[in-house]
């Protein structure tokens, strides 16, 4: 039975468990508990926390569907997670509009101080997020993939690479142009410069 | 290049808080119906079970078990593993607490601290300052006090011109506009000093209509639609977070604080922008007496700027002001 040594694989990596999944499919669902709450997040960033409800574990449904062509030599799972959810907001553009406008005109966290200068420095944050989710709006799709694959979901240019299928040079142009048309949009008064 | 320090201010503008335990669930349901069928070799919710007879024993069968087994030591391992990353605040980001029995369970939401939500409702309120306020007031069993509101701005600055129209339970229409003054003075309620502004009154009833200029006017609004007063409010009372819960499709924060007479009021809040949903008051005027308010901030779209300004039928006669 190839399933001879459990406790030495459950603590696997991704890579290993997914491999397991193939013959094992229940396995899988590791995966979804180790991973989701991260794809959730950065979906939800960008097309809302409704859509998001829905989408993210769409991401999971659609990775079991092709774990078999998960190819380990080229990369890891999780970019490889974040690069089937990028693909499932492409076909949510509207959704990802809606959001940016709705940061634009909501956009309070929860504070941990009830005071006047607290209360302050979020809404200096909202004008910040205001600026950006206006920002991003105009971002061509593709550059705005690879800098909230790179800010949001915290891959590397090489993670980000395997989960878009674009080499790593055009990573790096993609974000950089990313970067300074928001550093411009932003201006002198730019509010994310420390 | 733009400085190193965009990308984490990018991060953070646009953190959203994780995912609910329910919708984990729901995903986690999802996925495992498909890997049912997976097992299977069936679509999952097309399975049909197998006649005794007709099961054969078969390596199928025995992986699932041995399967199982794996996601049962993999789900205790991935519990002692999880852990919360700093800069999230400490919410769990990767991995989910699970059961001893295997399953993966659902990662609950982040504890609710009375303080931090009553700061987030006061900053959100004072954000969406610019909004049209719809407030719909239900009294029970006093149905007299039902009303219907809208404010624009709902949050406005001094010397801002404010709109405001009030439907009241016997279809009377008043528009009132003024200039606030003082911040937040003019929802002060009966007691609230004299604010001077135009009132338009239409009456349905005996068809007629009236407007005076330079009158006085005291809107009264619940305490949750004003920044100032809400922040009065909150200070006055021990709030407590009763937990989250649901209302009119939106997931809510529930608020609760008690008061002398078996006084008990509520205020939900909208979980994800901490607006105010609804204000209820149990007991405020006897036993058993409730008075709801119902909140919404509208966008201040052309549409909804319109529902402040109400329409003379055609026949109304104008009357000197009422």
């Amino acid at each position: 039975m190839r399933v001879s040594a459990p406790a030495a694989r459950n603590a696997g990596t991704d890579e290993a468990v997914l491999a397991e999944s193939l013959a094992c499919p229940e396995l899988f669902g590791e995966l979804y508990a180790r991973h989701f709450a991260d794809i959730y997040r950065y979906m939800a960033a960008r097309i809302g926390p409704d859509v998001a409800d829905d989408l993210a574990a769409e991401t999971f449904l659609a990775a079991f569907r092709r774990k078999h062509t998960f190819d380990p030599r080229l990369g890891a799972v999780r970019p490889w997670l974040y690069g089937i959810a990028t693909n499932l907001i492409a076909g949510h553009r509207r959704a990802e509009s809606r959001r940016y406008a709705a940061l634009a005109r909501v956009g309070i966290d929860a504070a941990v101080q009830d005071d006047e200068e607290q209360i302050a420095q979020r809404l200096t944050a909202w004008q910040a997020r205001r600026s950006l989710a206006r920002a991003l709006a105009r971002l061509p799709d593709r550059d705005r993939d690879v800098l909230l694959l790179t800010a949001v979901g915290e891959l590397s240019y090489a993670e980000v690479a395997f989960a878009l299928s674009v080499p790593e040079g055009t990573v790096a142009s993609r974000l950089n142009r990313a970067r300074r048309r928001l550093a411009a949009a932003f201006g002198p008064g730019n509010p994310w410069k420390d | 290049m733009a400085g190193v320090n965009e990308l984490d201010r990018a991060r953070q503008l646009l953190d959203v808080p994780g995912p609910r335990a329910d919708v984990v669930a729901a995903g986690q349901a999802r996925l495992d119906a498909l890997i049912a069928g997976d097992a299977t070799g069936q679509p999952a919710g097309r399975r049909r079970p197998r006649a005794a007879g007709r099961r054969r024993p078969g390596t199928r069968w025995q992986l699932a078990a041995a399967c199982a087994a794996v996601v049962t030591a993999a789900a205790v391992t991935a519990a002692a593993l999880t852990v919360a990353r700093p800069d999230t605040g400490g919410r769990v980001t990767t991995g989910h607490a699970t059961t001893p029995g295997g399953r993966p369970g659902q990662a609950g939401p982040p504890a609710l601290q009375a303080a931090a939500v009553q700061a987030a409702v006061l900053a959100s309120v004072t954000a969406a300052g610019g909004d049209v306020l719809y407030v719909q007031r239900a009294g029970s069993p006093d149905a007299a006090l039902d009303t219907q509101e809208w404010f624009w701005p709902s949050n406005p600055a001094p010397g801002q011109q404010v709109r405001m129209l009030a439907i009241t339970a016997d279809g009377l229409e008043i528009e009132n506009t003024f200039y606030a003054t003082a911040r937040d003075k003019y929802t002060a309620g009966s007691a609230g000093p004299v604010i001077t502004g135009t009132q338009l009154t239409i009456d349905p009833q005996a068809k007629i209509w009236s407007i005076q200029q330079g009158t006085t006017i005291r809107p009264q609004l619940p305490q949750a639609t004003s920044a100032a007063l809400l922040r009065q409010y909150i200070a006055a009372h021990v709030w407590t977070v009763i937990g989250r819960s649901s209302l009119a499709g939106q997931p809510a924060i529930e608020l609760g604080t008690a008061g002398p007479n078996g006084l008990r009021e509520l205020l939900w809040v909208n979980a994800r922008t901490h607006l105010p949903m609804r204000q209820l008051k149990e007991n405020w005027n006897g036993p058993g007496s409730t008075l709801r308010y119902d909140i919404e901030y509208l966008p201040a779209t052309p549409a909804n700027l319109a529902k402040l300004t109400p329409a003379i039928p055609p026949g109304y006669k104008r009357v000197p002001p009422l």
